[in-house]
């Protein structure tokens, strides 16, 4: 993996890769600021607050608690506990302590959050194929595939720089 | 510097979307679209981290202190604030932060606009440029590493398959924001 004649196919075309590179970091940003853009305006909501439903939602009625959640959201604490605070404000969850352990937190969809959140997840479904409407079919497959083998390659390589 | 932040989010937020994806009661296995959002996200962030931890090991620098030397380096002339706090909406940092950051490394200096002294310019130091040539060459050949899955005919693909999907991106979003822009 290390022979110098592994690397040498990859400097030649790196100029190129840097140029998909940007056309990626681009796409994504603006696609990503779209679709948050649209949540605000059309839901007064967030991504982040999608985010946290769409957990919820994946997590059944049980809910998860509140630490599991940080951990999938991947933002620190502080954030998290006053995002949290907010959406229980609008009654979107609820907080329940665990009844093995009553310093455990659950947080759980309530009925009004459930559907919040099927209307936003039909508008974020519907947004995306509207942005990427401007492929054909054959042409989303195609940079699906693409975006999986460069994904594949990255996963080997990352925190190994220059292997 | 509060930027890893702002990297995390997206990733879980595909995250998201996969579970709505698997979840969705419309029952169409066909959904291009969205399965084009769980990977493109995710993999710029990933991607992102990747750089951002390689800028840090190799040259103890951060995404936007790297951002703003680039965007200096391409305009070949001192910059004002505001020219660098719009390239940063992209990485997401607080400029005067990265600019003060880069003074105290000798990689810029502020001087004065001669026609008016009140507004600051941002400009590279001989230091700043050469070390700004190493870094940019170091993330040139990372991501040529990072793409190596793909051979030349198909990195052109996916640099304009992604480039009309960029470019279709507000119009979508002009065109949903109307009152009745959706049928």
């Amino acid at each position: 993996m290390d022979a110098p004649d592994e690397i040498r196919p990859f400097t030649r075309s790196s100029k190129q890769s840097l140029r998909a590179w940007l056309h990626l970091i681009k796409c994504s940003k603006r696609v990503e600021q779209a679709i948050s853009d649209l949540f605000r305006s059309r839901h007064a909501s967030s991504l982040s607050r999608f985010d946290v439903l769409a957990h919820l939602e994946h997590a059944g009625p049980d809910g998860m608690t509140t630490s599991a959640l940080a951990q999938r959201l991947l933002a620190s604490k502080g954030n998290i506990t006053r995002l949290l605070d907010r959406m229980i404000a609008d009654g979107l969850i609820e907080r329940r302590p665990s009844e093995e352990d009553r310093r455990v937190n659950y947080v759980c969809l309530t009925g009004t959050g459930m559907e919040v959140f099927r209307r936003m997840a039909a508008d974020h479904e519907a947004w995306s194929e509207e942005i990427f409407g401007i492929l054909s079919d054959r042409e989303l497959e195609q940079l699906i595939g693409l975006l999986d083998r460069v994904r594949a390659n990255v996963d080997q390589r990352r925190g190994r720089p220059g292997a | 510097m509060n930027t890893d932040n702002t990297a995390t989010l997206p990733a879980s937020t595909m995250d998201t979307a996969r579970e709505i994806s698997r979840a969705s009661d419309h029952g169409q296995d066909d959904k291009a679209a969205l399965r084009l959002w769980l990977r493109l996200l995710p993999l710029t962030t990933l991607v992102e981290q990747e750089l951002r931890s390689r800028l840090r090991q190799r040259f103890g620098t951060t995404l936007p202190q790297f951002d703003v030397m680039a965007e200096l380096d391409r305009a070949g002339e001192p910059q004002t604030m505001s020219a660098l706090s719009r390239r940063l909406l992209v990485s997401g940092g607080n400029v005067t932060g990265v600019v003060d950051r880069l003074e105290r490394d000798g990689y810029v200096e502020r001087q004065p606009l001669p026609s008016d002294r009140r507004v600051q310019l941002v400009a590279l130091t001989a230091k700043g440029r050469s070390e700004f040539a190493a870094m940019a060459a170091a993330h040139e050949q990372w991501l040529g590493e990072l793409f190596a899955g793909l051979p030349p005919d198909d990195l052109h693909t996916l640099h304009d398959l992604l480039g009309r999907a960029k470019a279709a991106v507000r119009n979508v979003v002009a065109s949903a924001l109307e009152p009745h822009g959706r049928s």
